[in-house]
């Protein structure tokens, strides 16, 4: 008798979690991709998706890329922001799908910014060789990939061409690490650089931007290889029509984006061919 | 000042509280600041280390793997959080620098990056940010650097160096100072308090005591608010009344037994002079009773010669004229008159024992005055007492001493320079009343009267205003009285009259009275 109702029991609760599971779904969202002051607005922005959508789902913080592509691997049906260069890699690794990309000042593209102090003579990335540079994400395509297959291209390997290569953990910090005179130069995304100066004007007094790397496609929505056709319809349905309703739109307004548009995998091929030149 | 202070008891009480007071307290506050000081010193050193160890702690990984961001990211959130005074914290220091630096003395980490670049050398005179080398004062901040070493796994990568401002810590002390100043200001003011009460309530009754003290022994010392006290005030100020009573008593007793003994010695001095001058009396009376024997003596001898040879003179001379009568009545009333003064001499100088009997005086009185010959130039009053007044008495000594008293009554009111011309609305009052004891005899007369200085004296024997008699009329009345056992008194005013009173016991004592 006890035996039957433990076996009950472990079958009510097993079947609790795949429920819990099917219903609910992450929204993985890293740092580098927006700064820390916008959380409350993507937490926002993950609700307007659920409810416009009508998939569950639930914003999940990360600090790093290589952690929401862990995420994405290992619940394959969750979605995230990530960025260009993890999307490559995770969509040929893991079978991450693609389901749109922001539109940026009306496109879906962006500009990795080379950043310096301004009492600092250095014109190109390429004045700052035995300095320190500082970068987002080792994974993140403004913040390492572009500056990287720039130097490569100039016939130099990053690793070996600044004194110090830091890693600060996301956008933000590499340019906090510009202000306060840790590093000489950074590869920060256009669109944090442009957010941060909006909180931060005075940054403007201390660090300037000397150098443009791009454009590259823009950080894109993706989701896990688990998630059927017909979802990753409704959530691209959702995102597609932010620009025609009133919340959507405020919330594109908080983001400074423009809306969302549907692109093929081989839109973020450029960066594939970065990776490739730098193996 | 010491003078000043010794010369009262309740100043040297308050100086003695106020110096004790004061040493103690600041003693007390100086030792508590000291011990504050050097607790919160050891406190410092617990922190700055403990802080030291963690971040060495915090920062081993990122040294080990040489992450500069997370290093410096680390070391930059600790600087921030330390790297100002905050009164809440309990903090007693605030960061001023901290450089993380590997075993070839290359920065890995610097909260002042811009100044000191990643991987440049570190010089240990490194300048750091407001450090100074010299030892702090209470009024300036107490900069110290610490080394420590960054260890994995018990190797050691590098070493964190930590500049430390004790500026709380200064600025604890400051405060720690100025509460302990207050406290000491707060401490004495209460002692000047204290002192103050306790003076007063030790000075106060001391007071009223002192000034109580003067009334002892007179029942007028006054404590009643102390004596209600309990303490020793208290019992001191009832002991005070208690004693001052006492004193009082045995002050009454002493005034009364003084009394007593000055009565007393009074008493005997006047016995003494009355004694010395009765001695005197009764030499002069001896002398006077040996002479006047002598003379009486003598004298009566020629009187009974002269008397018997008169009688004769007038049996041969029965027609004799006037002018002879005349004489031959002059001898015969001198002779008399002698007679009469040898009996006053003989009735002074002689003590005979008295022949009493008992006599009804208003009634004996009136007889004796109808024998008298009295002027009618003069009133007569008698104002006897409605009851009889019966009296022991020697008939014969009392008469001789009325009839003296109405004798010189009589003669007081004589026309001066007369012998036998009297003033007008002459009156002779003769009084007699009684109580239960005594009964009184008065004679009054308006005339002449007589000074204070003559009434002394006209008991002293011999003396005498008139001028005939040998002065011993009025000791032989009172004499006679005295042997009555009963007093005279004379007052009299001059030109207004004399009165003399007998004042004479009814009965006599253990004599026997003929009835």
């Amino acid at each position: 008798m006890f035996q039957f109702i433990r076996v009950i029991l472990i079958f009510l609760l097993t079947l609790g979690n795949i429920q819990a599971e099917t219903n609910v779904r992450d929204f993985v969202v890293t740092g580098v991709v927006v700064n820390s002051g916008s959380a409350q607005t993507i937490m926002d922005f993950v609700g307007y998706l659920s409810q416009t959508s009508g998939i569950r789902l639930k914003t999940r913080f990360v600090d790093s890329y290589s952690e929401l592509s862990s995420r994405l691997r290992n619940y394959p049906d969750s979605f995230g922001w990530t960025c260009g260069a993890p999307y490559v890699e995770d969509h040929k690794k893991d079978g991450q799908q693609l389901i749109s990309v922001p539109l940026f000042k009306g496109k879906p593209t962006y500009y990795s910014l080379i950043l310096t102090q301004k009492n600092n003579t250095g014109k190109t990335l390429l004045d700052f060789n035995n300095q320190i540079f500082v970068y987002s994400d080792p994974r993140s395509n403004s913040g390492y990939l572009a500056p990287s297959f720039y130097l490569k291209q100039q016939g130099y390997d990053l690793k070996n061409y600044f004194r110090i290569a830091l890693h600060a953990g996301n956008h933000e910090k590499s340019i906090e690490a510009l202000l306060n005179g840790l590093a000489n130069v950074a590869a920060v995304d256009e669109y944090v650089w442009l957010e941060y100066l909006k909180k931060n004007p005075h940054a403007a007094d201390e660090v300037h931007e000397i150098q443009r790397l791009g454009p590259y496609p823009f950080t894109p929505i993706v989701t896990g290889k688990a998630t059927s056709q017909a979802t990753l319809t409704k959530l691209q349905q959702a995102l597609i029509n932010m620009s025609s309703t009133i919340a959507g739109r405020k919330l594109l307004k908080k983001f400074s984006m423009d809306g969302f548009v549907i692109k093929d995998d081989s839109f973020y091929q450029p960066i594939a061919d970065m990776q490739r030149a730098l193996n | 000042m010491i003078k000043w202070i010794s010369s009262s008891f309740h100043r040297k009480i308050g100086t003695l509280l106020l110096v004790s007071g004061l040493s103690m307290t600041l003693v007390y506050t100086s030792f508590n600041y000291h011990r504050e000081k050097v607790d919160l010193h050891k406190l410092l050193q617990q922190q700055t280390q403990q802080l030291g160890k963690t971040l060495s702690l915090l920062i081993s990984n990122d040294v080990r793997y040489n992450k500069y961001y997370p290093l410096w990211n680390n070391l930059n959130q600790i600087y921030k959080e330390n790297s100002h005074e905050d009164n809440n914290s309990g903090r007693l220091f605030y960061i001023q620098e901290i450089v993380v630096i590997d075993n070839n003395n290359q920065i890995l980490s610097h909260t002042d990056p811009k100044n000191h670049p990643l991987l440049s050398e570190y010089h240990s005179h490194l300048d750091l940010k407001g450090f100074k080398s010299h030892q702090s004062t209470l009024l300036d901040s107490d900069v110290f650097i610490k080394s420590i070493p960054v260890l994995y796994s018990g190797e050691k990568l590098g070493s964190l160096i930590i500049s430390f401002d004790s500026a709380p810590l200064i600025t604890y002390l400051k405060r720690l100072f100025s509460e302990s100043i207050i406290l000491t200001i707060a401490i004495f003011l209460s002692i000047i308090i204290i002192t103050a009460i306790m003076v007063r309530l030790v000075d106060t009754p001391l007071r009223k005591i002192t000034r109580q003290l003067a009334n002892l022994g007179k029942n007028k010392v006054e404590l009643t608010s102390l004596t209600q006290k309990q303490d020793e005030f208290g019992q001191l100020a009832r002991t005070i009344e208690d004693v001052d009573k006492k004193l009082y008593k045995d002050k009454i007793a002493l005034d009364e037994y003084q009394t007593h003994l000055e009565n007393l010695v009074a008493k005997r001095t006047a016995k003494l002079e009355s004694t010395q001058e009765e001695l005197v009396k009764s030499e002069r009376l001896a002398v006077l009773g040996q002479l006047t024997a002598t003379v009486s003596h003598e004298l009566r001898n020629p009187l009974g010669a002269i008397r018997p040879s008169l009688y004769v003179l007038r049996k041969r001379i029965p027609d004799a004229d006037v002018k002879l009568v005349g004489v031959l009545d002059r001898i015969d009333r001198n002779v008399q008159r002698c007679d009469h003064i040898v009996d006053e001499l003989l009735d002074f100088t002689r003590a005979k024992q008295l022949e009493l009997s008992n006599i009804e005086l208003n009634t004996w009185l009136r007889q004796i005055i109808n024998e008298q010959e009295i002027t009618n130039d003069i009133t007569i009053s008698l104002n006897m007492s409605d009851k009889d007044i019966h009296l022991d008495a020697d008939i014969n000594r009392l008469r001789r001493a009325i009839i003296n008293v109405v004798e010189n009554g009589c003669h007081a009111m004589l026309k001066e320079y007369e012998i036998d011309e009297y003033e007008p609305n002459s009156v002779l009052t003769i009084e007699t009343k009684q109580d239960s004891e005594f009964a009184y005899l008065v004679v009054a007369d308006n005339g002449c009267g007589m000074t204070d200085d003559i009434v002394k004296k006209i008991f002293v024997p011999l003396f005498s205003t008139k001028g005939f008699g040998v002065g011993l009329g009025m000791p032989s009345v009172q004499k006679i009285i005295q042997q009555h056992h009963g007093e005279m008194t004379v007052s009299s005013k001059l030109n207004m009259g004399t009165t003399i009173t007998f004042k004479l016991p009814k009965q006599q004592p253990d004599i026997t009275v003929n009835q």
